[in-house]
């Protein structure tokens, strides 16, 4: 964990030392700092994203059999160049990852907006933190 | 007897392995705090995992490998090794990091491994490589299991984080190979393989690649806003993915494209690498 996060409980490897003059631990993003940070990356690979389907189609529209075909003007080296796939299955390659993105999206906004954890020292003394993940 | 294990070592493709190993071990580090042990049974059962995977694909692949000038040189085309000594040899330590990891580690990191060997070999080498020029978007999950391998040896689970690193490595994929590919079209061709700058053409593959680099950079990113990085790494990510941008930039705007193609195609090697060592800076800092 990292100083600050929990600086009201340190823990035992990590004495109270975070800002030995005024001890007060360094200022340390908070989720609601870290949200537009999501939002921004969130945007770059949706619109990153779009512009891969887009170009994607591009490519097919722009006869890329034909461009398979002339691929190599030496053809009969080798012959063993397979079929190619479907178009559905080619497209199929291509929409797959961005569904994985959309759930990985979406799960990361859950886990950056998880409202605050309230822990309370055996004192009574609240100490107010968003769980962060496990730190070694 | 020193050319024969040369050749065995040459199987393995120890240069690539390198890397891989990095993406492996650094997680390790980034989930928790391994024992010396488990490190050097996980670096040695991945070692020969891909090593195993890299020997079969070179036997699946004898008949190509033969007319492209980067690869004819290699133990089959080449006449030093017989092929269904590669093809053993590729199984037998494949089995033999199956079983290290799953007695000495666990059974996860175990399958996930394997699961990485059957991708790289039945989905990417004997599926996509010749039939799709999207072969290495999709075939780029092969390379992406090291980190979940490494992450599973010490949590014996996967989550966000190491899905997070697996999708780092499947994008960079994209941007890293297509350099190269664009450099060597002839190659490809001569093979028969569709990589996308031959079946795309090279405009529509530069673009992708760029769109791909963003998408990399910003999901470099992410990790911080739910707290498993910090600053520290933030700004580590953020320095290497502007320099990996401005080189793919330069690829998209240049004339010629093929020293800056290199150039990514270098860099995107040591981008990787430094991102994950990155990560493990940022974990280690004192508290």
């Amino acid at each position: 964990m990292r100083c600050g996060a929990n600086a009201l409980l340190p823990s035992p490897a990590s004495p109270a030392t975070c800002c030995p003059p005024c001890h007060l631990p360094p200022p340390q993003p908070t989720p609601r700092d870290l949200l537009p940070l999501f939002w921004t990356c969130a945007s770059l690979i949706v619109i990153a994203q779009v512009m891969i389907l887009r170009s994607t189609r591009r490519a097919f529209r722009g006869g890329a059999e034909a461009k398979r075909e002339a691929m190599n003007p030496e053809a009969g080296l080798t012959g063993t160049a397979r079929r190619g796939q479907s178009a559905a299955l080619e497209w199929a390659f291509a929409v797959g990852p961005a569904v994985a993105i959309a759930f990985l999206l979406f799960f990361t906004w859950r886990a950056a907006s998880r409202p605050p954890v309230m822990e309370v020292r055996f004192d009574g003394l609240p100490v107010s933190q968003s769980e962060p993940a496990p730190r070694p | 007897m020193n050319v024969i294990l040369k050749d065995f070592i040459a199987l393995t493709k120890p240069r690539i392995i390198s890397l891989l190993l990095v993406t492996t071990v650094a997680p390790m580090y980034v989930a928790g705090t391994p024992s010396w042990v488990t490190v050097l049974v996980v670096t040695l059962g991945g070692y020969l995992m891909a090593g195993g995977a890299n020997a079969v694909n070179m036997y699946l692949d004898r008949d190509i490998d033969d007319v492209m000038a980067r690869t004819k040189l290699r133990p089959i085309p080449s006449g030093r090794m017989h092929a269904t000594a590669v093809l053993a040899f590729g199984v037998g330590i494949a089995t033999a990091a199956t079983w290290m990891l799953a007695a000495f580690v666990n059974v996860l990191s175990a399958a996930l491994a394997l699961a990485g060997f059957y991708f790289y070999v039945f989905i990417y080498t004997r599926w996509l490589k010749r039939s799709s020029p999207q072969n290495i978007v999709i075939g780029g999950a092969a390379g992406a299991f090291p980190p979940l391998v490494g992450w599973a040896a010490v949590t014996n689970r996967v989550d966000l984080s190491a899905i997070y690193l697996f999708l780092i490595i499947f994008y960079w994929t994209p941007p890293h190979f297509w350099a190269l590919a664009l450099n060597k079209q002839r190659d490809y061709g001569n093979a028969r393989v569709p990589m996308a700058p031959l079946v795309w053409g090279e405009r529509e593959t530069i673009d992708q690649m760029w769109w791909y680099s963003v998408l990399l950079v910003a999901l470099t990113l992410l990790p911080v806003t739910f707290g498993t990085f910090g600053v520290p790494y933030l700004v580590m990510a953020g320095l290497l993915g502007a320099l990996l941008l401005q080189g793919v930039w330069r690829v998209r705007t240049a004339a010629d494209f093929v020293k800056p193609a290199w150039w990514v195609y270098g860099y995107s090697l040591l981008y990787l690498a430094l991102i994950f060592v990155a990560m493990v800076i940022d974990r280690r800092l004192p508290s």
